[in-house]
Order: C-alpha cells, then sequence, then structure tokens
C-alpha cells in the first residue's frame, strides 16, 4: 500500500540524514576503505526497511551501528584482517624495551585527532561511540558486545591515554 | 598512591554513568580528596576536547544513487563492478602458476630493419578477467529484529586468493577519506579534500621542429611507480590525477623482449620503427634498452640498510603490515654475503637492528616483527643515521644500499624538500645508492620521493598490493638492488632531411640541456640488473603537413647548411653510461632507418607500449592523442599481448576498462 509505503520510506531517509555521516564515519574507522564503507552503512539502511518500525523505535542508533559492526567484522574476518580489532591482545604483548617507545616519549602531540590514532583499536572505537555519538555505556555493549564493565574500563582507558599523549607534547614544549 | 588514577570510576561519574548508590559512594570520597577533584577536572577537559574534535570531523556521505536506492528500498540489479572495487579483483593473476617462456627476437644495432618476432615458445597463462570475479551483490532481506541482528548475514562475492585483494583508503582515523578533485564524475565530489597527496606538475613536451632544435637530450627512468600508483587510484574507482601519470614509468612498467646485451657492454639497445597509431602519416621511434642479467646468487656481497617509516601515518594494513611482508620477501633471499641494518624514524630515530649476517635470517625478522606505528616523521634524522651505518659497513666492490620505505609524509625535521634532497644527494656521493619504496596513500609524497631516488643514485617503486612486492622484492629483485649502469643519458639527433617535427613521449621531468650529456659531472639516471628501459618518440616525417608554431628567422645569422639529402636515415642516437663505481663515461653510437612498417605489422612489443603510452594520453587528456580512445587501447593491448606469463598485461587492459568507465 502506497501510503504505509512512503511513511516507511520517510522514516528510513530521516534516518540517512540523521546517521548517515555518523555511520560512515564510524564504519570508515574498522574497514577503512570508503568505498566499502558506503556499502556496509547503505545494506544497513536498505535492512531498516524489512524491520517493523516498532521493534527498533528508540534504540535505531545502536541497531544501526550494531549492524554495520557486524557487516564489518564479517569482511574483515574474510580478508583475514581482523588484527585491525583484535589488537588489544597485540598490544599488550608488545615486547620489551624498544626504540619505538623511546620514540614515544620523545614524541611531541600536535592534536587530539593524532593523539587518537596512537590509542588501542577499541579503545578508538568506543571513544569514538561515546563521545561522537553520545552512547549510553549499555548501548554500547550492546553494540560491541563487550560487558558494560568492560566498555566503562575502555572508557577510562582511553581517555587517561589520550590525555598523556596529549600532555607529553605539553611538556616537551 | 595514586588509585583513583586507574579508577573507571572516575569517568563514569562524569559521564552519568554510576548507579545512585555508586555515585553516593563516590561523591563521599570525592569531597575531602582534593587530587581525586584536580584529577576529574583534567579528565573532564580531555573529554571536552575529545567531544569537540569528534564533532568538528567532516563526515563522509553516501552517494546520491545509494541514497535513491534507499529511498527505493533495493538496490538497482547491474551495478558496475568497479564500485566495489577492491573485492572484485580476486587474484588468479598472482595465485596462477608460472609459465615458462622463451623469446628470441633479433634486431642488429647498426642496422635497424623491421623486428622479427621469432619463435615464441610455452604455453599461454589463463588468467581469470576481473568479469568473472563480477558477483552479484546479492542482500538478503530478512525479517529480524535487533535482538537477532547478530546473526544477519549476507551473500558477498567471493574473493579469490589474497594478495591483491585489499586496498584501503589510509587515513588517520579522526578525518574522513577526501577525494582528489579530478574528474570522477560517478562520485559524490562535494566535500573537502583530506588527501594529501603532492605531485609535480607535468608539462606534456610538444612537437619540435627539426630546424629549431635537431637534438633531443634526456636521462633514463627505470622508475614504475607512476604505474602502480594509477592501479591504485583505478582499483579504488577513482581517476588518478593527471600529475601522477607518467608516461615513461607506467610503459616501463612492462617486461619487453629486447636481445639481451653480449660483450662488455652492460647493456644492449633494440630500436624499432612504425607508423603511429595517433596520427595518419606520423611514424613512431622506439628505443628499448635492456641491461644485462645478473642472477642474483651471483652478485656481490652486499650491505643494505634498510630505513622504514614507522610514524603513525604508516598504521594502516597497505602500510607497514604491507612494508613488513615485502621486507621479509628480500631477507629470505639473503645469505652470509649479505648484511642487513634496520634503522626506523618516527619523533626519533633508532637502529633497531645493528648490521647483521643475511644468515641470521631469525634475528632480522623478529626485529622486523616488533616494528608497530606510532609518532610523527623525522626522515631527514634517519636518512642520516641509516647512511652512516651503510658507510660503516661498506663493502668495496659490493652492493651498498639505503632501502627506503615510507608514504612520503616527511613531516618533521628536514623538512622543505630543497634540504632533504640536497642532503641525499651529498649522501649518494659516499657510492652508497638508494631504493626508495613508496606505500600507502594520502601521505603519498609521489614528487619527493621520485626526486629522492633520482638524486640518490636509485631507484623509485610504489608498492600498492603485495604482489607488487613481489615483483620488486622478488622476481626482479636483482634489477631493483644491482645496479650495472650509472648516470644514463641519451642524446639523439634527428636528421632534417627525413624528420621534420619530433616528440618526446614522456620523460618531461628526466630532460637534461644537450651540454649536459657530455658532462660527467651531471648527473642521471641508473640501470639495474635485467632491467629494461622503453623510449617512445613520435615523429613527422618531411612533406607531411604540420599544425607547429616557427620561429622568425634569425637577423644577424645566416640560416643553417641544408642537410645532405642522400643520407636517409632518420636520427642517430648516442647513449653515455657510467660504470656502477666509476666516474668516466662511455659512448655508445647507433643510426636509424625507417623500415617503413605499419602499426599492425610492427612487433607485439611495440603495439603494447604504444597502446600503454596511449592510455597514458588519454589519462592526461593530452592534446596529442589524436583520435584515440579507450576502446582503440583495449584493442591495440589485445594485439599486443602476446604471451603475458605473469599476466601484467592482462591486468593492465582490466584498468583501461576501469578507467574507460569512469571517464
Amino acid at each position: 500500500m502506497p501510503k504505509i509505503e512512503n511513511e516507511k520510506a520517510r522514516w528510513v531517509t530521516e534516518a540517512v540524514s540523521k546517521y548517515e555521516g555518523v555511520l560512515l564515519s564510524y564504519t570508515l574507522r574498522l574497514i577503512r576503505n570508503i568505498e566499502k564503507a558506503r556499502e556496509i552503512v547503505q545494506e544497513a539502511f536498505l535492512k531498516l526497511w524489512n524491520v517493523k518500525r516498532e521493534k527498533v523505535e528508540g534504540h535505531l542508533a545502536p541497531w544501526l551501528f550494531r549492524v554495520c559492526r557486524n557487516r564489518s567484522l564479517d569482511i574483515l574476518r574474510r580478508e583475514n584482517k581482523m588484527e585491525l580489532l583484535e589488537d588489544e591482545k597485540f598490544m599488550k604483548e608488545r615486547p620489551g624495551p624498544d626504540v619505538t617507545e623511546d620514540i614515544d616519549k620523545r614524541d611531541c602531540v600536535k592534536n587530539v585527532r593524532d593523539a587518537m590514532t596512537r590509542l588501542s583499536k577499541r579503545q578508538q572505537e568506543v571513544l569514538v561511540l561515546k563521545f561522537q555519538n553520545d552512547l549510553s555505556y549499555k548501548e554500547i555493549s550492546q553494540i560491541t558486545g563487550l560487558s558494560v564493565s568492560n566498555v566503562g574500563y575502555l572508557i577510562h582507558e582511553g581517555v587517561q591515554n589520550l590525555r598523556k599523549n596529549l600532555g607529553s607534547g605539553e611538556e616537551d614544549l | 598512591m595514586k588509585t583513583y588514577s586507574n579508577d573507571p570510576r572516575m569517568t563514569a561519574y562524569i559521564l552519568n554513568e554510576l548507579s545512585d548508590e555508586e555515585r553516593k559512594q563516590f561523591e563521599k570520597e570525592l569531597k575531602s580528596n582534593a587530587e581525586m577533584q584536580t584529577e576529574l577536572e583534567e579528565i573532564r577537559k580531555t573529554m571536552f576536547a575529545l567531544k569537540e574534535e569528534l564533532h568538528a570531523e567532516p563526515m563522509p556521505q553516501l552517494s546520491s544513487m545509494q541514497k535513491e536506492e534507499i529511498k527505493a528500498g533495493k538496490k538497482q540489479k547491474k551495478r558496475s563492478w568497479f564500485t566495489i572495487p577492491a573485492l572484485r579483483w580476486g587474484v588468479p593473476l598472482a595465485a596462477a602458476a608460472t609459465v615458462l617462456v622463451i623469446f628470441s627476437i633479433f634486431y642488429s644495432s647498426d642496422n635497424m630493419q623491421k623486428s622479427e618476432v621469432a619463435n615464441i615458445k610455452g604455453q599461454p597463462l589463463v588468467v581469470a578477467k576481473a568479469d568473472e570475479e563480477a558477483v552479484e551483490y546479492d542482500v538478503k532481506f530478512e525479517a529480524k529484529d535487533f535482538a537477532a541482528a547478530e546473526q544477519m548475514r549476507m551473500a558477498a562475492p567471493s574473493i579469490a586468493g589474497g594478495t591483491m585483494a585489499y586496498n584501503s583508503l589510509a587515513m588517520a582515523p579522526a578525518a574522513p577519506s577526501g577525494y582528489m578533485g579530478s574528474g570522477s564524475p560517478s562520485f559524490q565530489m562535494n566535500r573537502p579534500d583530506f588527501n594529501t597527496e603532492r605531485y609535480d606538475l607535468i608539462n606534456e613536451n610538444e612537437f619540435i621542429l627539426t630546424s629549431q632544435d635537431p637534438r633531443s637530450t634526456f636521462s633514463i627512468d627505470v622508475d614504475t611507480a607512476s604505474y602502480s600508483n594509477m592501479r591504485r587510484f583505478l582499483n579504488e574507482g577513482r581517476l588518478p590525477p593527471k600529475d601522477a601519470v607518467r608516461i615513461e614509468e607506467m610503459i616501463n612498467y612492462f617486461s619487453y623482449d629486447y636481445l639481451s646485451p653480449t660483450g662488455d657492454v652492460p647493456f644492449s639497445v633494440n630500436i624499432e620503427t612504425a607508423a603511429s597509431p595517433w596520427h595518419k602519416d606520423y611514424r613512431l621511434v622506439r628505443i628499448g634498452i635492456k641491461g644485462k642479467d645478473i642472477d642474483w646468487s651471483k652478485r656481490p656481497d652486499s650491505n643494505i640498510v634498510f630505513l622504514l617509516d614507522v610514524s603513525g601515518s604508516m598504521e594502516d594494513p597497505n602500510k607497514l603490515p604491507l612494508l613488513k611482508r615485502s621486507v621479509k620477501l628480500l631477507v629470505d633471499k639473503m645469505t652470509k654475503k649479505d648484511k642487513v641494518a634496520i634503522v626506523v624514524y618516527a619523533g626519533a630515530s633508532g637502529m633497531i637492528l645493528p648490521s647483521t649476517s643475511g644468515a641470521e635470517k631469525e634475528k632480522i625478522l623478529a626485529a622486523l616483527d616488533k616494528l608497530t606505528a606510532g609518532g610523527a616523521t623525522a626522515g631527514g634524522e634517519g636518512i642520516e643515521l641509516a647512511y652512516k651505518i651503510a658507510s660503516q659497513n661498506f663493502i668495496k666492490g659490493g652492493l651498498n644500499r639505503v632501502i627506503l620505505a615510507t608514504d612520503g609524509d616527511f613531516n618533521v625535521g628536514v623538512t622543505d624538500e630543497g634540504s632533504l634532497t640536497r642532503l641525499i644527494e651529498q649522501k649518494a656521493k659516499s657510492g652508497v645508492f638508494l631504493t626508495v619504496l613508496g606505500f600507502g596513500m594520502g601521505n603519498l609524497n609521489d614528487s619527493t620521493m621520485e626526486k629522492l631516488a633520482d638524486k640518490g643514485n636509485g631507484n623509485y617503486a610504489y608498492i600498492d598490493t603485495f604482489q607488487e612486492a613481489n615483483k620488486v622484492m622478488n622476481e626482479q629483485l636483482s634489477g631493483t638492488l644491482l645496479t650495472i649502469a650509472k648516470d644514463v643519458k641519451i642524446q639523439i639527433e634527428f636528421n632534417p632531411a627525413t624528420v621534420q617535427a619530433h616528440r618526446l613521449i614522456g620523460y618531461e621531468n628526466r630532460k637534461l640541456e644537450h651540454q649536459d650529456f657530455n658532462d660527467d659531472k651531471k648527473d642521471a639516471g641508473d640501470i639495474g640488473a635485467g632491467h629494461v628501459v622503453t623510449v617512445l618518440y613520435e615523429i613527422v616525417p618531411v612533406g607531411v603537413k604540420v599544425d607547429i608554431p616557427g620561429v622568425d628567422p634569425l637577423k644577424y645569422q645566416k640560416t643553417a647548411p641544408v642537410a645532405d639529402t642522400n643520407n636517409k636515415e632518420l636520427l642517430t642516437l648516442k647513449i653515455r653510461y657510467k660504470a656502477p663505481d666509476g666516474d668516466t663515461s662511455k659512448l655508445q653510437e647507433f643510426s636509424v632507418t625507417d623500415s617503413g612498417v605499419k602499426f599492425e605489422d610492427a612487433s607485439k612489443d611495440l603495439q603494447f607500449a604504444a597502446s600503454v603510452a596511449s592510455f597514458g594520453m588519454l589519462l592526461r587528456d593530452s592534446k596529442h592523442k589524436g583520435g584515440i580512445t579507450f576502446e582503440d587501447v583495449i584493442k591495440m593491448a589485445e594485439a599486443g599481448k602476446g604471451t603475458d606469463a605473469k599476466g601484467y598485461r592482462g591486468e593492465f587492459i582490466r584498468l583501461v576498462g576501469i578507467a574507460k568507465d569512469l571517464k
């Protein structure tokens, strides 16, 4: 029926204009390819068509992020690029005193953007979800599959690391 | 002990994520603790800055076609396969088996006639074309609610092989990708440009009247970076910027079957003529130089220093990880004849592996594995250190080389290009050669890297995929690392009795002053073992109408003596070169007469080289392209494809197809 179709079309289109940018921004961080990111985000919106509006109303954002995330991970998994997300483990296992650590200390980080790049992928992800999209710990937990306390921990760690990275620059100046 | 700095309640409190009880408890602790309050304030400030940054970040957009499809609720059936670039190019090319092909071609250096392509043995390689990989993106729609969202799966195109599949846009996480503005009408171009790629402006060579200037002088170039860079753009569904298209590098990406040199001269010169495919009645002259092959196992002892960029911008999968894999390829081929050292630079530079025997592979690979990206780049200091180590371990008569791998982002330290190139120039005098490997994009400073390779007695390759890494660091390793002739210059004198005008295709930033040819102090390009260098000229024969502006006749000098019309030669080619460790150049000379051959009757190699040149001209919108179209290029390339053992020519044809759709 055209009327219902139009309603739905309007709803979906509104969702697009509201979330297009942040979803793309988020997905791009995961998948690192603008064309793939666009495909993924487009598909998420297309999926929205087949979902009952009542079922997602109220948590539309977490739903969309979740879909984009899952799809991104599928692709990364398929391409054996999982280390992009799983590097928590990798970061912890980084071996002892090497030059890169000295480099870190002497480095003058110029801004937040640079500082962000030095956080682990997981930290970056939750920080983006929290501070760019204002999602709650619970919503972030739903999107990422991490426990709420884990999310809290990552956010705290991320912010503190960010602070440290930004701070070291100022000291050197 | 500051336990609260690690206490996640600090951030949770600010973000209102604590339960009522937790909050009450927290506030109680906070009340009497000044340090905790200060810490809290600092955290708040950081959060604020972070929030600002993330909200200020410009956001990417979907294309309008995509939005239309969303509005309609479904995708259009036929999607041009190039819009899902990276997933398409499976990699049957790289995964396919190698094939033995034996060629013999007859040329004689002083009597250039029609080339005869003799027996080609071997079996043609079946190369899966991209179209076979082009799978419909079949999106399965299922009615699921949020709780079940995890199980959503979609039929995705199969990704065959692994080596070429991944081409990603590299960028710092907070910056969305920008697009180079040059002509991609099928994509939305309304966002600001965050790419910071840099290319040198190219002023395309014009036709020059022989009466005005009968000479053409230039330095040879073995770099191939422009081709792989162009490939990277096209594989992502974008046209490359015009200034990134260096036609000579594109032509030289491919191997051609020129006769190998015999005797003392380290290279052979093979010349062929045919009709021009771009203008009726014009002619093409193709000069092919083939360097002596040196088997890797017969190399002299080597002293190699890797200079690796591990700055933050190198983090992306097509940068540092690909770099590590590429370097490992080389390390695999090292033996006790070799010494390898690794220097990294980022913020500060450091030697992470002192000069170590190639026999100790484990040690070298372990040092490589430890590398992670982080920090800003200070290329200048790294270069100093790398050359210092190379000099300390110098092997007289051996192979001494610094291999610089970077995305070209020289942001800190010796920033301006002038100082950097002067530094390299000076270092080159020490007898240590340079190879520059470019990775990634966004910060690809193509212009600087090319200049460095140029000034540093070296070569420049752009590694866009693992397949390319394999080509440069494995298949053509001898060519990449073993220089067999240095400072190779070419000077051609055209005969005005037969040649009315001439145009050198490409080599715009390789041109030399005519007097530089005999000046041994003037630097030029180097040839590596097995390297093949091709130069194309388009010439206008005497008697053909041409519209080139001339200059007024001279007032104080009589006109030049008329040429000897009995001499039907087209041109005389002179080539100067030095031994890799020599300082005095040697000279070789050849004269060329036109064969009169039609284009279709020319060798496959010439036809293919012409197709590549045509493609370059189309990408640059050259005014000399005549009426040629992308279709023509494909036909020409197909005709010239030959056996194509490694599939590179087939890949080229596919790339032309992409560009055709993008224009």
